[in-house]
């Protein structure tokens, strides 16, 4: 079980105000879905609960450590944020293979399978530098969820997808909420963010205006 | 076994994959060295008949200038084959690790679940840079003394030394000297240091100001003969050992020591709170 819990964090930026009174709370197997125009402050919210950047103000506890003082990093978490980058002479599978051997939780079939399971031929020798964008994008969401981590973050996932594409990041969300992770999402189609999310936070200007909690089926 | 992984993947792709960088370095080496061989014509043209060894030739492209006495007219001329040696490696290694923490870093950072290890290992991959970047220039130094048949020792000739960078005769400290290895090793231990103060400094401030502020420190050390230049430790003939007025290459280990251990002290403490968010 993981727990997340933001208590009144604000974040600025060069004298700028682009967090102010955040206050969630997270829990494993479910997806929460956050909401806003460009500049709101939800991929910031993103980088706050990953550990990459450090609240101004409030604090911020995963599974009741805290975050910047007890653990600098949330201890299993998989990240997506904004483009994904990844090393341009290397395969999507030789990438992946270089971030897994940092943990060694997984090993290559599973490396692949879940390269399968985001529509990539795991096989291929094709060089990162030459995906599409649509490919790199599907390597971001597999480098974030192939270790199972406690905690997943997508940032914008189906960016640079077709059809397929969104379809199978919806089926990759509903794996992640079935095995118990706490998933946190932004998605600039609402439709999509309603109807793959438990919980919407709206975010307007850095601060929460709306929490929807969105009743659903199973 | 972390820290191994990072490094290893540093060295891979900081190091490794830039071959172009020391392809430059030893284009940079090969050409003073070539004009190293016509001033050793010209040398001899004078009718000197001593002979010239490696260590003049790494005299030649380390050595820098003379000290600066400014007068009207004596204008600062820039130490081209010096700057031409050290600022480009503080270039090339400008961008790597601004660049790797702002993309795929971010994966490898939450995966080692610290920060300490990262910026250990970015300070390690500097270290071998810079060591990779000179020894490329030595050995090219190296291998064009063999070929050209010239002597392989420290001995250094004073009087092509006067030739070379116009010093006066009275201003030297000493006649023909063999010189001691650790004078040939403090300008690339400067070099380490100063690039590893750039990374740091890049922590506080964009990369390219950066870069312009170590380029401004070795360029006020060329224009300046003080112990409190850095720059002038990377320069062999501002050393007492050769001019009498020099700086002393003992006091310069230890400042370039602190320098060292300051920065890595300061770059890991800012680090530990420092922002990674995508600066564009």
């Amino acid at each position: 079980m993981t727990h997340i819990e933001i208590q009144n964090v604000g974040k600025m930026i060069h004298g700028s105000t682009v967090l102010k009174g955040i206050n969630v709370s997270m829990h494993s197997g479910k997806i929460y879905g956050l909401q806003g125009i460009n500049g709101s402050g939800k991929t910031m919210l993103m980088r706050l609960i990953s550990g990459l950047i450090r609240p101004t103000e409030g604090k911020i506890e995963i599974d009741g450590k805290l975050l910047g003082k007890d653990i600098t990093f949330p201890a299993s978490i998989g990240l997506l944020l904004e483009n994904p980058a990844f090393l341009d002479s290397y395969s999507g599978f030789q990438n992946l293979k270089m971030l897994s051997s940092i943990q060694q939780r997984i090993d290559d079939s599973q490396i692949k399978d879940t390269l399968v399971s985001v529509g990539l031929d795991p096989d291929s020798k094709k060089k990162y530098r030459k995906y599409s964008l649509g490919m790199k994008q599907r390597l971001g969401i597999a480098a974030a969820v192939m270790e199972n981590p406690g905690i997943v973050i997508l940032d914008e996932p189906t960016n640079s997808l077709d059809t397929s594409g969104v379809k199978l990041v919806k089926a990759i969300l509903n794996m992640q909420k079935k095995r118990n992770a706490l998933v946190v999402i932004s998605c600039h189609d609402l439709s999509i963010l309603q109807e793959m999310s438990d919980e919407i936070f709206l975010l307007e200007a850095g601060r929460i205006v709306n929490h929807m909690v969105l009743e659903k089926d199973n | 076994m972390k820290y191994i992984k990072l490094l290893k993947f540093d060295i891979q792709n900081g190091i490794l994959k830039k071959q172009k960088v020391y392809a430059i370095a030893f284009i940079i080496a090969a050409v003073f060295c070539f004009d190293f061989s016509n001033s050793v014509k010209i040398f001899k043209l004078t009718g000197q008949n001593q002979s010239v060894s490696f260590a003049d030739c790494i005299l030649y492209i380390y050595g820098g200038m003379r000290e600066y006495i400014p007068s009207p007219t004596n204008p600062f001329v820039f130490p081209v084959i010096w700057v031409l040696v050290f600022l480009p490696l503080c270039f090339f290694t400008l961008n790597y690790p601004y660049q790797d923490m702002q993309s795929f870093g971010q994966q490898v950072l939450i995966r080692t679940k610290g920060r300490f290890l990262w910026w250990l290992s970015k300070c390690t991959w500097n270290i071998l840079s810079s060591c990779f970047y000179h020894g490329v220039i030595y050995l090219t130094a190296f291998i064009f003394s063999l070929l050209s048949g010239i002597g392989i020792n420290r001995n250094i000739n004073m009087e092509m030394l006067q030739l070379n960078f116009q010093i006066k005769p009275e201003l030297l400290a000493a006649g023909n000297i063999s010189f001691p290895i650790f004078a040939f090793l403090l300008p690339v231990l400067l070099s380490v240091a100063i690039n590893l103060f750039q990374m740091t400094l890049c922590l506080f401030i964009k990369p390219l100001f950066s870069f312009l502020t170590v380029a401004l420190l070795m360029l006020s050390s060329a224009y300046l003969l003080s112990p409190w230049m850095v720059g002038n430790y990377a320069m062999i003939i501002r050393s007492d050992l050769v001019l009498k007025k020099g700086v002393n290459f003992n006091i310069g280990f230890i400042i370039v020591l602190a320098l060292f251990v300051l920065s890595f002290i300061c770059g890991m403490i800012r680090f530990h709170y420092y922002d990674i968010l995508n600066r564009d």
